[in-house]
């Protein structure tokens, strides 16, 4: 008897020990992600200004949408503007800075240099400041410079997007030929950058060269206008460029009204759905696709790190580019790469 | 299965296994290849039928951008607008097109800049056509999207398709000038567009075929898929014209695509002849493997077979066979150790043989030796078991070999070996007694001398063999008797004669004196003394006489003697004197041509009359004698009857026997077991003196009760 009450005392302690030890480390740890904030902190105040009405943005904002839910954040959304430039995009930072006085601000600039000012009156103002896609200066904020304050630049290598995309059109076309490049504006980095490394992708390919380069001032009509007069004034021309969404679309236009399907080869700057259907039609030959929904993600993420966490957030994050042609159309991988067609 | 049968199987199950494997394998190869290949022809050829085709596009676009900036047609149309038709214009139009990329233009002027509600009342009125046999349907339904900038579309129209280029010109004033350049699309463009003559190239616009470089517009839409994703491609599936084609489609326009066939024949035919040549080298390889397979065995196979028979004949004996050492080095190295091994098994064979051959006369000579010994030996060995025996014993005692080995001593010769001469057997072989010798009479027959030696040990430890030597001394014994009894009647016989030679004349004295003095008595008295001593030295004479034929020396040849009829006479007188006193039956059995022998018939009759009258005194009341005899020749001591070599006599009767202790004295002188007055007991010496004399020989045989046998043998004259 004596023998057979100790057994069970052992074996209820044991017991005891493991539910407890169990109990303990649900307690400790809890089930939920370890990236979740508990209900009980101070919620961040987070204001996203988009740039132009498009996909590109759309996609932006819900990648930051979901990153704000899953992390109990607050986001706020500026109004998109048909004309995406320094001044409106000046006056309607102020006007919801001050409303929403966020924690935090999430802004694609529309000028590299224009909005450095604007930006940094925001950021003294007890703002912190998150570019994506399009950033101050020269992008590069772990340098000490004027445009070095916001936390991060969220933001695919748009050099190395240009570079993949001459590097495809030298295999398509042989390695030689004239190329045209449409594109908005010289003052915005992204842009530039793309167009600088496009250049440094043909510099393998002497027989590769760039006849032309247009701006169109972030106005789609005169991207169609530039893309026309471009295909009469150049007759061997083998291949044109637009470097953004507003490029792209005016040159698809160009190529569909005038019937010169596939007598140049179209390359695309954005993963519109649009632009995807071009590939198909016979419009497009390539259009490269960023990964938005990775940066307003991102961006959201990098906020609540900084500013909840208290943790160094890069300077720079660098989300991937994919080309869409014609082979990997189909591919299952490319349908996550297309844009939004509307706000989530 | 031999090995060359099991070898060849093997290299054609091979040969097979990696045919089939190689088949399996070039065929995968040759599969991937072909695709590669033909994936990369329709490739080269879906791009350059692509690139031509837009090529002809800008060709159009780039002549309506010239018309568009020509300072010439300009200055021509707005001079001269009526005349477009005119010779000057169309050599205008040449120099500034330069190119064959329009078969015609239209220009129509417009005085009203809302141009698209012109009708076009004459179709060819104002179209300038730059080859004649190309002539625009009646009723073309022209592009009226006008731009000042060129516009190109694909159309279709009445199952033929065109590439057709828009362009609004400013003419003078509020004039304007829509132009209309038209390619038409038909088999000869879509051939130009093509590298090779064999592919062949179709426009679909919305999947249905408008164009093809063939002359018949075959359409292999239904089996397309509908061009979900250009550029598509497809190898390996699609059969037109009972031809397979290597399809690659691709989207040119909205709504409009550009098919490419490749042939795949010669993919086919490449692979059909890869695999026809790899089954005939696989066919090849077998019938090379076959015959590689006889040249095997010849050179491998046929060796080893040389070397097998080589060894059956070893096998059988022949060690003179060898191999020869003239086939490739393995069986060289092999033959050379075959031959060597073969011949230093002969040179031991033959050594051994001479050995056996040695070892086997040792034997032989040893055993004749041994068999040769006048004694009869044994080889007792443990447990006094009969090891060996030699041929004079199992003669001498009629036994064989195998009934001898392996017996005990006494169990095959029980009457020689007792108890007593078991266990000294056994001691000698133990090593504790050196030798015995003695001799053993078996009951009625031979005496033998018995010896036992212990057989030299040859090994430490070991339990000694015996020699037993059993020796047959009952001829030398009897011999020693003769001997004996000779030189003692010779003895007997000199004294005798010397005695009866000394007593004769005193006795002649004797008698003579006593015979006189009876003649002279008268008185009985005196007479009857006087006769009675007449009559005792008659007697002494006459004992006399015979111990002088006792001793008689010289011999009577006679060589013609009838024993027969002597024999029978000395008989019938012995009868007749006994007929009265006993019941006695005679028998002669005698052979008429009996050969002759020497000695006198006296001396035959003297024989007969003395052993006959012995049978006589031997029977009591009755009897018989019998007498025999025969001839016969001692062959080395084998008895052959009817012989001439020996005649014996032999006189049986049915007496009371000689008691056995007085046999080795009845032929000495005065011995005799009858009472005083019937026998003097020199009878039988007097017989043993005569047939002594003549070189024979007197034997008796006699039983108490059964009576006595005596046999003389005399030889013969001849």
């Amino acid at each position: 008897m004596l023998k057979s009450g100790f057994r069970k005392g052992i074996l209820f302690t044991v017991v005891l020990f493991v539910l407890g030890g169990a109990a303990a480390f649900f307690f400790f740890t809890g089930t939920d992600s370890p990236d979740l904030p508990r209900e009980s902190n101070p919620q961040l105040e987070i204001l996203f200004m988009p740039g132009r009405d498009n996909p590109l943005y759309y996609s932006i904002y819900e990648g930051a949408q979901n990153a704000s839910q899953e992390r109990n954040i607050n986001l706020s959304l500026a109004p998109f503007h048909d004309s995406w430039n320094s001044r409106s995009q000046t006056e309607q930072l102020v006007e919801y800075v001050n409303q929403t006085n966020p924690d935090c601000l999430i802004i694609s600039p529309a000028s590299s240099t224009e909005l450095i000012k604007p930006l940094k009156t925001v950021f003294k103002a007890g703002t912190e400041v998150i570019t994506v896609n399009t950033p101050l200066g020269d992008g590069n904020y772990s340098k000490e410079s004027e445009w070095a304050f916001p936390i991060t630049h969220i933001g695919s290598d748009n050099t190395l997007g240009g570079r993949k995309v001459a590097y495809y059109l030298s295999q398509i076309t042989n390695k030689k030929g004239h190329i045209s490049i449409s594109t908005s504006k010289p003052d915005i980095s992204a842009f530039e950058s793309r167009v600088h490394g496009f250049y440094s992708g043909i510099s393998g390919f002497p027989s590769m060269r760039v006849v032309s380069i247009d701006y169109n001032y972030l106005n789609r009509k005169q991207a169609f206008q530039q893309t026309i007069s471009a295909l009469q004034t150049y007759p061997s021309l083998s291949a044109i460029f637009g470097t953004d969404i507003v490029s792209s679309k005016g040159i698809n236009e160009a190529i569909k009204s005038t019937g010169m399907t596939g007598v140049s080869k179209v390359l695309l700057w954005g993963a519109l759905p649009q632009f995807v259907e071009s590939i198909e039609t016979g419009l497009a030959d390539v259009v490269v696709a960023q990964k938005p929904y990775e940066m307003g993600y991102e961006a959201v993420k990098s906020a609540y790190t900084y500013l909840y966490e208290k943790n160094p957030v890069p300077k720079r994050i660098v989300t991937g580019i994919t080309l869409i042609t014609p082979d990997n159309l189909h591919d299952p991988s490319i349908k996550q790469c297309i844009y939004r067609e509307s706000m989530p | 299965m031999r090995l060359f049968s099991r070898t060849l199987i093997l290299f054609l199950g091979v040969i097979v296994i990696q045919s089939l494997l190689t088949f399996l394998l070039i065929d995968n190869v040759i599969s991937t290849v072909n695709q590669k290949d033909a994936q990369d022809e329709l490739y080269f050829e879906a791009t350059t039928v692509d690139v031509r085709f837009h090529q002809a596009k800008r060709d159009m676009w780039n002549g309506l951008v010239r018309i568009k900036r020509s300072v010439l047609i300009r200055e021509f149309l707005s001079t001269h607008p009526d005349a477009v038709m005119s010779i000057d214009f169309r050599k205008i139009l040449r120099e500034v097109l330069d190119s064959e990329s329009i078969d015609w233009l239209r220009f129509r002027k417009y005085n009203n800049t809302n141009i698209t509600q012109t009708e076009v009342s004459n179709l060819n009125r104002d179209i300038i056509a730059f080859d004649a046999t190309i002539i625009p349907p009646h009723d073309f339904t022209f592009n009226t999207n006008y731009q000042r900038w060129p516009i190109l579309r694909v159309t279709s129209q009445q199952g033929k398709s065109y590439l057709e280029g828009t362009l609004l010109l400013p003419g003078k004033g509020s004039e304007v000038w829509a132009i209309h350049a038209i390619r038409h699309l038909n088999s000869n463009f879509f051939r130009t567009l093509t590298e090779t003559p064999t592919t062949r190239v179709q426009l679909y616009v919305n999947n249905t075929i408008q164009g093809s470089s063939s002359a018949h517009a075959d359409s292999i839409v239904d089996n397309l898929p509908k061009f979900e994703s250009p550029p598509q491609y497809s190898l390996y599936k699609h059969r037109l014209d009972s031809k397979q084609w290597n399809i690659d489609y691709k989207r040119v326009a909205p709504e409009i695509t550009l098919v490419t066939l490749v042939p795949n024949d010669k993919y086919i035919k490449r692979k059909e002849l890869v695999l026809s040549n790899l089954i005939w080298v696989s066919t090849l390889s077998a019938l090379v493997a076959i015959i590689l397979g006889l040249v095997f065995s010849r050179h491998i196979t046929m060796p080893v077979r040389k070397v097998l028979h080589a060894i059956n004949e070893v096998e059988s004996g022949k060690l003179e066979t060898s191999l020869e050492t003239n086939s490739i080095y393995e069986f060289t190295e092999l033959s050379r150790g075959f031959n060597s091994m073969t011949a230093t098994l002969k040179t031991d064979r033959d050594e051994m043989r001479s050995y056996v051959e040695k070892i086997t006369e040792l034997k032989e000579y040893n055993e004749t030796i041994i068999d040769s010994i006048g004694s009869s030996l044994l080889i007792v060995g443990r447990g006094n078991i009969i090891e060996d025996a030699n041929d004079r014993l199992l003669r001498q005692f009629s036994l064989e070999a195998e009934s001898v080995k392996g017996a005990l001593v006494n169990t095959c010769f029980p009457l020689i070996f007792d108890s007593e001469l078991m266990d000294k057997l056994t001691r000698i072989r133990h090593g504790k007694l050196q030798e015995v010798s003695e001799k053993k009479i078996r009951e009625g027959e031979n005496i033998f001398e018995i010896k036992i030696q212990p057989l030299q040990k040859r090994k430490k430890n070991s339990e000694r063999q015996a020699v037993v030597s059993i020796d047959d001394i009952s001829k030398e014994q009897e011999l020693e008797e003769k001997i004996y009894q000779a030189e003692k009647l010779s003895s007997i016989s000199i004294l005798s004669a010397g005695v009866a030679h000394e007593m004769n004349n005193p006795l002649t004295s004797i008698l003579s004196n006593v015979q006189l003095l009876i003649d002279e008595a008268e008185d009985n008295d005196l007479k009857e003394p006087l006769q009675w001593i007449e009559q005792e030295t008659q007697r002494m004479r006459r004992i006399i006489k015979d111990l002088l034929d006792f001793s008689a020396e010289e011999r009577d040849f006679q060589k013609t003697i009838r024993d027969k009829d002597i024999i029978e006479k000395t008989i019938q007188l012995l009868s007749f004197s006994t007929k009265k006193k006993k019941d006695i039956r005679y028998s002669i059995d005698i052979p008429d041509n009996l050969p002759s022998i020497y000695i006198s018939s006296d001396e035959l009759k003297q024989v007969t009359f003395n052993l006959v009258i012995n049978s006589i005194q031997a029977m009591e009341t009755s009897g018989e004698i019998n007498i025999s005899a025969r001839t016969y020749t001692d062959n080395d001591g084998q008895i052959i009857d009817g012989g001439d070599e020996y005649v014996e006599l032999v006189f049986q009767d049915t007496g009371k026997g000689i008691d056995e202790s007085h046999l080795k004295r009845i032929y000495d002188p005065f011995f005799t077991t009858k009472h005083s007055g019937i026998g003097t007991g020199i009878g039988l010496s007097v017989v043993y003196g005569i047939i002594n004399k003549y070189q024979g020989t007197v034997s008796v045989d006699s039983r108490i009760g059964k009576g006595t046998t005596f046999s003389i043998v005399l030889p013969t004259y001849s």
